[in-house]
Parts: C-alpha cells; sequence; structure tokens
C-alpha cells in the first residue's frame, strides 16, 4: 500500500475516484461518437473552447479592466485629486457587467443568424445592439447617480475626509 | 485574522516577477466560488437529465439522442409524467436560468485559478498527471456546454453536429470530471473555507483592508496566492459583489422567459422575451409556418387521420372532430426545452377520446406525425391525462397557422417538442408493459 502510494503520489481514494471519473468521461467522449453527429467537430469545440477561454477571454478581459480602471482612476481626479480607488468600482462595474452581457449576447447583438431567428420565432429579431447599449447606459447612470450621492454624502460629512478616500492613489 | 498576509508572502527577495499578481487570488477566493459551483452545478445536470427524460426518448420518434448505437449514458430511470403540468416548465426554467446565472461564477472562478492552469504540467507524480488531465476535461467539459447551450439559446448554429447529444453528452464528460476534482479537492475546499476566513468578514472588510491571502503551503508554481501581490484596487467583497450582480442580470433574463406573463419582458436580450403582439395567438413561436415552405393548398386539403395499430381507421376534418367529439378548455403551460414557457387556455379534444373512437380505451400509447415531418410518441400515461389534448383553439379562438392550425397537440407536464404541431396522423396503439 505505501509502495503504491509512494509510486502514484496520492491516497488510493485519489486513484479510485480518478478511474471512476475517467470511466465517466470516457463514455461521454464515447457517446458523441456513437451518437455519429460530427464526433470531431464536437472534441474541437470541447477543446477549443478551453483554449480560447484561457488565450484570449481572460486576456481580454484583463485588458478591458486595465481600460475601466485607468477611466476610473480619472474620475474626479482633476477636480478632487484626493479620490482614491474605492471610484473607480463606479465605472468598474458598471463596464464589467456590460461585458459580461456583451459576451453572453453577442450573437443576437451581432445580429449571427437573422434568417434562423425570424423562421424559428416568425418575428424579426428585436435591435438587440440598442438594448444592449441602452442597459449599458442605464447601469453607468444608476453607478452615476451612486456616485453623487456618495460625494454628497462626504461633504455634508463635515468636510471631513471619509477614511475610504483618504488614500491618494 | 483569517486574511492575513503571511510574512513572506510579500517579502521573498528571490521572487521572480509574475503576471499573475492580483492581491485577491487565493485557497479562499477558489473555494467560496467553488462551493457555489459545487451547490448550483449538480442541479442544473440533473435538470438537463430530467429534460432528456422529458422526451421519453425510449419511445419511437422522438427526437433525442437519435443515436446509430446505445451509448451506456443512454439511460432512463423513469416515464416522464404527465403531472403536475407545469413538471417540464419548472424544470426547464431551473436548468436554463441557473446554467445563466452560474456563468459569471464560472468566469471568476477560472480567473482564480489561471495562474495554475498556466503552469507548466506537473509530471511529479502519476496521481499529478492525472489530476491535470482531469482539469482539462473539467475546464473544456464546463465551457463546451455554457458556449452551447447559450448559442442555443440565441438560434447560432455554427458548427454541424447535433446540439442535443452534444450537449447531453458533454454533460458527462464534465460530470465526470467533476467527480474526481470533488473527491480531491473538498478537503481542500473545506479547509480554506474554514481556516482562511468567512464570508462574514469578507463582506466586511473594504478595499483599505483588503489584504492578500497567507500563502499557502506548495511549490512556487503551483500557488494561487502571488509571490508578488500589487495594490488592490478592488475588495474582495466588491469582486464576490460584481460576480453575484452578474449571475442576477443574467438569471433575471432565464426566470422572466420562464415565468413570462407580465415579466417576460425583463429577458430583454433572450429571443423569449419578446412577444409576437397582444392578439389571443400572439404568445412565443418555435417554428413558424412559413419557414416550413409547404405547398399552398396544404391546409385546404387537410384531414386528421386516426388510426389504431389492428387496422381501424377514421379521417376527420376539423368540422367533423368539432361536431363529434366533446371539446374541453384546460390551461396548460408550453414548454420549451430552450427555458422559456407560456400558459394558455387550449381548447380541443381528449386524445383518450380520439383512441376510444378507434376502439383502443386502456394503456393506449400514440404515434403521432405532422406536416413538418415531425414525429413523436406519447406515452400512455400520457395519452390517459384528461388534460391531454389534441387543440382546436386557443384562448377561445382557432389556433395560428405558427401555432399549429389546423390541430396539435398539448400534452400536461411534457415538453414541448413533444407536442407536434400541423398534426396530420395518430396512430394509436395498445401497450403492455404500461
Amino acid at each position: 500500500m505505501t509502495r503504491i502510494r509512494r509510486f502514484y503520489g496520492a491516497q488510493p481514494l485519489h486513484l479510485l475516484a480518478t478511474i471512476v471519473s475517467f470511466a465517466i468521461v470516457a463514455a461521454g467522449v464515447a457517446g458523441w461518437f456513437q451518437a455519429g453527429s460530427d464526433p470531431r467537430g464536437i472534441l474541437l469545440w470541447a477543446l477549443g473552447a478551453g483554449v480560447a477561454f484561457e488565450i484570449i477571454v481572460l486576456p481580454l478581459a484583463w485588458l478591458l479592466d486595465r481600460i475601466a480602471l485607468g477611466a476610473g482612476a480619472g474620475v474626479g481626479d482633476r477636480a478632487r485629486p484626493r479620490l482614491g480607488p474605492p471610484n473607480r468600482a463606479y465605472v468598474r462595474v458598471p463596464a464589467l457587467l456590460s461585458a459580461l452581457l456583451l459576451i453572453v449576447f453577442a450573437p443576437l447583438i451581432f445580429r449571427a443568424d437573422t434568417p434562423n431567428f425570424q423562421a424559428i420565432t416568425g418575428i424579426r429579431p428585436p435591435d438587440y445592439l440598442a438594448r444592449w447599449l441602452l442597459a449599458t447606459a442605464a447601469m453607468f447612470v444608476i453607478s452615476a447617480v451612486l456616485y453623487a450621492l456618495s460625494l454628497r454624502r462626504n461633504r455634508s460629512g463635515d468636510r471631513r475626509p471619509s477614511q475610504d478616500l483618504s488614500d491618494p492613489d | 485574522m483569517d486574511l492575513e498576509p503571511g510574512a513572506d508572502a510579500r517579502a521573498d527577495p528571490e521572487s521572480r516577477p509574475s503576471i499573475w499578481r492580483s492581491p485577491l487570488r487565493g485557497p479562499w477566493l477558489t473555494s467560496a466560488l467553488g462551493l457555489v459551483l459545487l451547490s448550483g452545478l449538480p442541479v442544473v445536470f440533473l435538470t438537463g437529465l430530467f429534460s432528456n427524460a422529458a422526451y421519453n426518448p425510449w419511445l419511437n420518434g422522438n427526437v433525442a439522442l437519435q443515436g446509430r448505437s446505445r451509448s451506456p449514458l443512454d439511460f432512463y430511470l423513469f416515464t416522464w409524467p404527465a403531472h403536475p403540468s407545469w413538471l417540464y416548465a419548472v424544470n426547464e426554467g431551473i436548468h436554463v436560468s441557473l446554467g445563466l446565472a452560474l456563468i459569471p461564477a464560472i468566469i471568476v472562478k477560472l480567473w482564480s485559478v489561471t495562474p495554475r492552469l498556466a503552469s507548466p504540467p506537473p509530471l511529479s507524480s502519476p496521481a499529478r498527471a492525472l489530476e491535470r488531465l482531469s482539469l482539462l476535461f473539467l475546464v473544456s467539459g464546463i465551457l463546451f456546454e455554457l458556449v452551447t447551450g447559450v448559442l442555443f439559446e440565441e438560434y447560432w448554429v455554427p458548427y454541424h453536429f447535433d446540439f442535443t447529444s452534444a450537449h447531453y453528452y458533454g454533460a458527462w464528460v464534465f460530470f465526470g470530471a467533476l467527480v474526481a476534482h470533488t473527491v480531491v479537492k473538498f478537503s481542500t475546499m473545506r479547509s480554506a473555507l474554514r481556516t482562511r476566513g468567512s464570508l462574514a468578514r469578507v463582506l466586511r472588510t473594504d478595499l483599505e483592508h483588503t489584504l492578500p491571502e497567507p500563502p499557502e503551503d506548495l511549490a512556487r508554481a503551483q500557488s494561487l496566492v502571488p509571490a508578488a501581490p500589487s495594490r488592490p484596487t478592488m475588495s474582495r467583497r466588491a469582486l464576490l459583489g460584481v460576480t453575484a450582480a452578474g449571475s442576477a442580470l443574467l438569471g433575471v433574463q432565464g426566470i422572466a422567459q420562464s415565468v413570462g406573463g407580465p415579466i417576460r419582458a425583463l429577458a430583454f436580450l433572450l429571443p423569449r422575451g419578446s412577444k409576437p403582439g397582444t392578439g389571443p395567438n400572439d404568445f412565443p413561436v418555435n417554428g413558424s409556418y412559413a419557414a416550413l415552405g409547404l405547398p399552398a393548398d396544404t391546409i385546404a386539403h387537410w384531414k386528421l387521420r386516426v388510426l389504431s395499430n389492428d387496422g381501424q381507421r377514421l379521417e376527420l376534418t376539423r368540422a367533423e372532430l368539432q361536431r363529434r367529439f366533446e371539446l374541453h378548455t384546460y390551461s396548460l403551460p408550453l414548454a420549451c426545452r430552450e427555458g422559456w414557457s407560456t400558459t394558455q387556455r387550449w381548447t380541443g379534444v381528449r386524445l383518450a377520446d380520439l383512441a376510444a373512437a378507434v376502439g383502443l380505451h386502456e394503456s393506449v400509447a400514440v404515434f403521432l406525425d405532422a406536416l413538418d415531418g415531425g414525429t413523436a410518441t406519447l406515452a400512455a400515461n400520457q395519452v390517459a391525462a384528461d388534460e391531454s389534448l389534441l387543440a382546436l383553439n386557443v384562448n377561445g379562438v382557432p389556433i395560428s397557422l405558427d401555432h399549429g392550425y389546423p390541430a396539435r397537440v398539448i400534452v400536461p407536464g411534457e415538453i414541448a417538442i413533444n407536442c407536434l404541431k400541423w398534426v396530420s396522423s395518430m396512430t394509436f396503439a395498445p401497450v403492455d408493459d404500461a
């Protein structure tokens, strides 16, 4: 037993779980082939999804977040140079949520297949691009209102800089 | 203090610069998100299996998983019940809404473990190598399910495989990998959540007090906590908050298209957030009549053929159906596998009465053919249900062409794809095992 453990590098339970797991995975992959519906295309999509996520989506999200962060850092910087990082959230949060909606609903927003949409639903697709832009605008407006309220709260608070805002970046 | 930085977390002079510097990354964050996914994804998996069961895929002509050969995963635990009538609507509403709502958590969870996924595969022992391989199945499996599911919702089919079987077996690939991942990581998750902090504390901690997690007792390449963390630009509670907000944004879309009625419009980014209009037939359509491209006189010449397996045969026009049979009215949901549903008042002939008209009275299944080439078999419990109708009218008017004029089937609790529109023939046959 100890020798197995030393060779394998983990508890026997680990090996057991791995065997059960791989059996189920293999049955799933075999199912793709047994169903006979372009199994190679499926494998390409499955592996492609993992790779694309790692090398495209995550770096892109990071980049967009840095841009939003930069924009957020600029909010109020000229007028109130002491405004610190917490205010970035007022740009960053709506930007991240807008990006999430864009990623998830991109096929509708960019009208990937209007004829198919029409054949299935019997209606012309609404302007999802406009809806997404409106939703984005709404989130930024809500964020701006919250920002304004927080400024007012801080100003009325005896002009005493709050802990959150006292930290220059 | 649970989330205090370790003494050497930031002070390691030998630390090579790394691109993974977020001070929020660490076992606590990954475990918290892992717990969310471990609670939610099995529900999505199970409702998916139930959705497959709702096809009654063991019956002839039902479209799920029409593979050339049988996989050991093609098992069906039970005949889909006909009651309660909202059974499929709720099941599929949960499947799609929860699946959508978990997307942000999946993204952030994957972000949180990126340093480990991006590190070279640890080949120090067979266990580590197998674990890494299993992670490939896990990540590819969940992303495949997520991408195919979302694209299916949005009517974009840039691939050549059949969605239903690809999504079904893909779910097993993911589930298989999840079994190993859960067994291997459960104790790590539990101890990280116990010893590294509590949710309450994280929710109380603002940006200024947000510190990196203490380093793990692991090799550098395996560590989630960065060796040289940058200054936080966001607190952990803000990250969890924005993840939750994203979940709410997406989840509401799914819930709204499932519940329908006054809140349907909240699904403003899903096709089923829109209604065709305000008339009695203006509820969502799946498959328009125009898209079938049938000859213009098809409907004018329509007669319903009602057959029994022993040769009884009737041919009935719409008028004859209304004259010969008692009409019944029920409010029933039409529930699509896309997760949307809509409850309408249907009027029509009971399936059981049609079976009786060709001399069959008990334990009868029916095989349906439709003008669009669609087929389905309804099980005996579905034919026997009082509310199972061959619907001729909806909300007091004849059903529209898009909804299946001259006649469509509606069955309580059943997936809409088996409730054929434009029914052309119904073949009833007794079943022995019912």
